[in-house]
């Protein structure tokens, strides 16, 4: 709690980038080029228009111009291309000129630069929208913190009222909040710290606040009921307390183990935002453990006796329970209840078929937004996004006009140029198609006699000692596995005459992010699975419920997954959620989903499969014990779950469209989980098996430990 | 209570974690070696031209239009006026016009302007308007070819009161180098054909002169292919002339890459529109440099002053400049190595001393440039 007093400070500390990890190939590659080629790779894009003005006319030259002697002026602008110095800087019909400014600052620090580009600007009766990255990143920073607070807008009211009728008093309505809210505050606090020594996302805020409060209610729920139950059994406070302690806690230490475990998995990405939605998320599901074992035994044992005041909820004493009728029915009917449930969620998971990942563009914003606005025409009139543009240096030693140098590299660029989906490469050996290796000997014969200027930019822009550097153009979206399979294909050459080959570029970017986090992916997948089969294995001593536990709960993620690609994806729904499909899914969503998703889901299911073994142990028969299992939790389950279903759909009031997606894929995975898993599908298989659920070789039983 | 893990299931997971993680670590495939290239596609052969279809822009790496002339006004002022139209690279719809150079000259007075646009904006062939085979312009700077084979330059200098604004009639007279319009250049090849004789009207305007009405004579050249155009020692000399007689001459000097002389040769037209190819040795084609001109701009030394002798048609005279300093300075990111010398020139008959025709002398690739080092971004 000594941390506390630090959580508000704990955002202002947090990045916003964390997308990528320094050490892939493409990043070296571009720093790399970046670095031998003097060039930079935060550049802001101006697009420049007026509304009577073609964009080569005197009066439009003399104000743009103007205007480039201003931007010169600021600081951290290294350079500044206009259609003047490049042609491709001009639209096709004339009408919209491009100015490229080159910044010799970070992404982070390019903010204070783009606040002064614009301060100095005066464009006039000139309309100027600024995109690319440094806009995009300042949108993104913008918009998520809009997000945020249009989110707690919605989610605040509806959780509130959630939160009281499930709870039904106003005192123990207050306990959940008491105690996700120690773990929360606790938590940023430490995070706080925790950036001092290493740099941790804004998203590590994010997940925090979710499961904080989440978790908070989904233990506080479950203790509190067992709690009422003790006292409505006339147990006295003291007995009441240590009872449910003994028995409520022992799956609250394993509901948070499991959500530790699939959170914890993150950190085997090796990602910077992976890490740190897993570091907090670690973080504040120990304090939340922490809390719910020690503070709110301490806070029952003083509010106790008046948990049940202030009632906003009518007690339903009908004689006649919801969860007993649903239990009642699906012991009745199993396969019933099995089959349409199963088709249900395996309908749900064949888009995932389809699945595209994605990387983060101007597309990820609404239009409206300045970056998104100024992609929009870069795409529309220039063709920007529909190309895929890679970098690929190839170093070498000696003198790079050698004839024998020259029929290397003239092979490696044909080999490249032989790529599949490959629609030009230039270099310094790739000027003329018609040309052989003896054409480029002569011309770089006496090299300093090259005025030709696409020739001379070549030698100039892609021409180093030791190194040089072959552009490869191809009709693919960088965002497409096509073209992520391009560059798999571009780097499977091995370098002519000992050297390095280098790939660069965004479509380089989003394939070392999506080959290194799936292939990763499945093993960290099996790993989760295999450590919390094992941990509800020790808990429960039953090999078919930890395994229908992992099944139903990969089958409820996948369904996620294919919701999400029928929304995003396909695109269905966009015009009711408000957005503009993209055609991919972001590379990090399905993997955060999964780590929390799988967590959480745990969390029921533990709860869930507690009380049917605790009936069992107290020797009912097998179908009386899920009954009376399914008919003690289901109010908690859907309860705790509505809960976090409101706060992940208050996500979808978001303006980007990842937070939309991860609150949909998240709302929907849960809800899911709480209604069709967790209360039919689960109980169902469960009572097909019968006395199966309980079986265990004597061997393994002998080994496992006891808690 | 009893809470200590049996080592069996230690081993069990530890197994477990370890195979998952070396499967999560496994490297790629082999990289594999580059192939042998295949041979390069052979150039294309040439095809024979059609007008006006071939006067618009073609799918090569470089092209050029180049229009020069002498003009007289209805007051006897004489000017000379020269615009060249660039574009490299790109097929289609992409193809990209780069640069306008135009310079005005008044003759006997010896006031020279020459001025650049870059970042033309234009259509051609199918893409421009009313099937014209080209539409270009940038500014108030602007070059047409109409369907029907008439030409409309426009050029104005960014100082106020420099300009002309001509019309070119098509005249019957054609050159079609090395007979089909084709030829061989030391990297590349080049379709190349003349217009020597265009009927030129419209106005000039200069600042001494004001705007004045003129009519005069044009040599429009058209050259497009996939030739690189090197610098210094590499480079070409070049005359387009007409003369008195109603005939005209194009001869060109053309340097290898190393600065020897690539080939020497020329076409003649008679008056009557016969045409002859001819070449330095067969024809008897001498040049000899009398006087050099050094360029404060560039440092470079332009044979301005030469005597011309094409043995196998009797001719034998000397070239002199309306004025000197006739230097086309182009600028290619601040580098003025592509600059060249582009201007007015009378051919003087030797024995006799009289002017015996006029045109245009174009000396390209004489200014040196800076060492190669220094443009890679060495130190």
């Amino acid at each position: 709690m000594l941390t506390a007093p630090f959580a508000p400070f704990a955002n202002g500390r947090l990045a916003s980038g964390g997308f990528t990890n320094q050490d892939y190939e493409s990043n070296v590659a571009r720093r790399f080029v970046d670095e031998r080629f003097d060039q930079t790779s935060v550049g802001v894009i101006l697009v420049v228009r007026h509304d009577r003005l073609d964009a080569y006319s005197g009066e439009f030259i003399t104000g743009l111009e103007g205007i480039v002697q201003r931007l010169q002026s600021v600081d951290g602008v290294e350079s500044i291309e206009t259609h003047l110095t490049d042609p491709e800087l001009v639209s096709p019909d004339g009408r919209t000129a491009l100015v490229s400014v080159g910044l010799d600052v970070d992404i982070e620090g390019s903010i204070t630069v783009l606040m002064e580009l614009s301060n100095k600007m005066e464009p006039g009766e000139f309309d100027v929208i600024m995109t690319g990255g440094p806009p995009l990143y300042r949108d993104i920073v913008e918009a998520s913190g809009a997000d945020f607070r249009r989110g707690e807008l919605v989610a605040f009211p509806l959780a509130t009222i959630t939160l009281l009728l499930v709870f039904g008093t106003l005192v123990a309505a207050v306990i959940p909040v008491a105690i996700g809210g120690v773990a929360v505050v606790t938590a940023l606090g430490t995070i706080f710290w925790l950036v001092t020594v290493r740099d941790l996302s804004v998203l590590s805020f994010n997940i925090v606040s979710l499961l904080g409060i989440g978790m908070g209610i989904d233990y506080s729920l479950y203790y509190i009921s067992r709690f009422r139950e003790h006292r409505s059994r006339g147990a006295s406070l003291p007995r009441a307390i240590v009872s449910t302690q003994s028995q409520a806690g022992l799956a609250i230490l394993f509901a948070a183990l499991s959500s530790a475990i699939g959170l914890t998995s993150l950190l085997l990405f090796d990602l910077p935002v992976l890490d740190s939605v897993g570091i907090g998320a670690v973080i504040v599901i120990l304090l939340v453990l922490a809390a719910a074992l020690t503070l709110m035994p301490s806070i029952l044992a003083v509010i106790g006796p008046h948990i049940e005041r202030i009632r906003l909820v009518p007690r339903i004493d009908a004689g006649w329970n919801v969860w007993d009728a649903v239990a009642t029915f699906v012991m009745r009917r199993p396969v019933l209840v099995l089959v349409p449930t199963v088709s249900l969620l395996v309908a749900l998971v064949i888009p995932v078929r389809d699945l595209e990942l994605g990387g983060i563009d101007p597309n990820i914003l609404p239009r409206g937004w300045e970056s998104r606005e100024g992609a929009v025409i870069l795409e529309e009139e220039f063709g920007f996004n529909r190309q895929t543009l890679l970098l690929v240096a190839h170093t070498f030693e000696g003198d790079p006009f050698a004839p024998e140098a020259i029929d290397r590299m003239y092979a490696f660029g044909a080999a490249l140029a032989g790529v599949s989906n490959v629609s030009e490469v230039s270099s310094y050996v790739n000027i003329r198609s018609t040309w052989g290796p003896d054409d480029y000997s002569d011309l770089y014969r006496n090299p300093s006699s090259i005025i030709d200027p696409r020739i001379s930019s070549i030698l100039e822009d892609g021409l180093r000692e030791g190194v040089a550097l072959f552009a490869v153009s191809s009709d693919l979206h960088p965002s497409s596995s096509a073209a992520r399979q391009l560059v798999t294909d571009l780097r499977s050459f091995k370098p002519v005459d000992g050297g390095e080959v280098l790939v660069a570029g965004s479509a380089a970017d989003l394939a070392d992010l999506v080959n290194t986090l799936y292939s990763r992916f499945p093993y960290v997948m099996a790993l989760v699975v295999v450590l919390i089969f094992v941990s509800l294995l020790i808990q429960f001593r039953s090999l078919f419920i930890p395994l229908k536990a992992v099944l139903l709960n990969m089958l409820g993620i996948f369904a996620s997954y294919g919701a999400l690609v029928w929304v995003f994806q396909y695109g269905n729904l966009s015009g009711v959620l408000g957005f503009d499909p993209v055609g991919a899914i972001e590379t990090t969503t399905p993997i955060i989903l999964f780590a929390v998703v799988f967590g959480l889901s745990m969390d029921y299911e533990i709860f869930l499969m507690s009380r049917i073994r605790e009936a069992h142990r107290s020797h009912l028969g097998a179908r009386e014990s899920v009954r009376q299992g399914l008919q003690k939790t289901g109010s908690i389950i859907t309860g705790a779950g509505l809960i976090l279903v409101v706060v992940a759909a208050s996500f979808l009031v978001a303006d980007i469209v990842i937070v939309k997606a991860v609150g949909l894929g998240l709302g929907l995975a849960i809800l899911l989980d709480v209604t069709v898993v967790r209360l039919l599908v689960a109980p169902a298989l469960m009572r097909l098996m019968g006395d199966w659920n309980w079986w265990l070789p004597k061997w393994l039983d002998r080994i496992l430990p006891t808690f | 209570m009893r809470s200590s893990i049996h080592p069996k299931i230690i081993v069990c997971a530890s197994v477990t974690v370890a195979l998952i993680m070396a499967g999560a670590c496994s490297t790629g495939p082999e990289p594999r070696e580059v192939p042998v290239p295949a041979r390069p596609l052979p150039t294309s052969t040439p095809r024979p031209l059609a007008f006006p279809a071939d006067h618009s822009s073609h799918a090569s790496e470089t092209e050029w239009w180049y229009y020069s002339g002498h003009l007289m006004s209805d007051a006897g002022s004489e000017y000379g006026f020269h615009l060249a139209l660039f574009r490299t690279g790109g097929d289609g719809p992409d193809r990209t016009f780069e640069r306008i150079q135009a310079s005005v000259i008044e003759l006997g007075v010896g006031q020279h302007w020459h001025w650049t646009y870059d970042g033309v904006a234009g259509t051609a062939g199918s893409d421009a308007p009313d099937g014209m085979p080209l539409d270009v312009s940038v500014g108030e700077s602007s070059v047409r070819i109409g369907a029907g084979g008439a030409h409309a330059l426009k050029a104005s200098a960014r100082t106020d009161g420099i300009s002309f604004d001509l019309s070119l009639a098509q005249s019957d007279s054609m050159m079609l180098h090395d007979d089909i319009g084709w030829l061989a250049f030391p990297l590349g090849s080049s379709y190349y054909y003349t217009f020597p004789r265009m009927h030129v009207s419209g106005f000039v305007e200069t600042p001494g002169r004001g705007r004045e009405k003129v009519r005069g004579e044009a040599w429009y050249d058209h050259q497009w292919g996939d030739f690189v155009v090197l610098g210094w020692p590499s480079g070409w000399y070049w005359i387009g002339l007409n003369f008195d007689d109603g005939a005209s001459l194009m001869v060109s000097e053309v340097r290898d890459v190393d600065g020897g002389r690539f080939r020497l040769f020329g076409t003649y037209l008679d008056s009557s529109g016969n045409q002859r190819e001819l070449e330095g040795a067969t024809d008897a084609i001498e040049i000899e440099h009398l006087e050099y001109w050094t360029s404060p701009e560039t440092d470079a030394d332009y044979p301005i002053v030469s005597r011309v002798k094409v043995g196998s048609l009797g001719l034998d005279f000397e070239l002199w400049p309306a004025i000197k300093a006739q230097e086309a300075l182009t600028m290619v990111g601040g580098d003025a190595v592509a600059s060249y010398w582009e201007g007015s020139v009378s051919a003087m008959e030797v024995g006799t001393g009289r002017e015996i025709g006029r045109g245009y002398l174009e000396l390209a690739g004489y200014v040196k440039p800076e060492p190669l080092s220094w443009r890679m971004g060495r130190p």
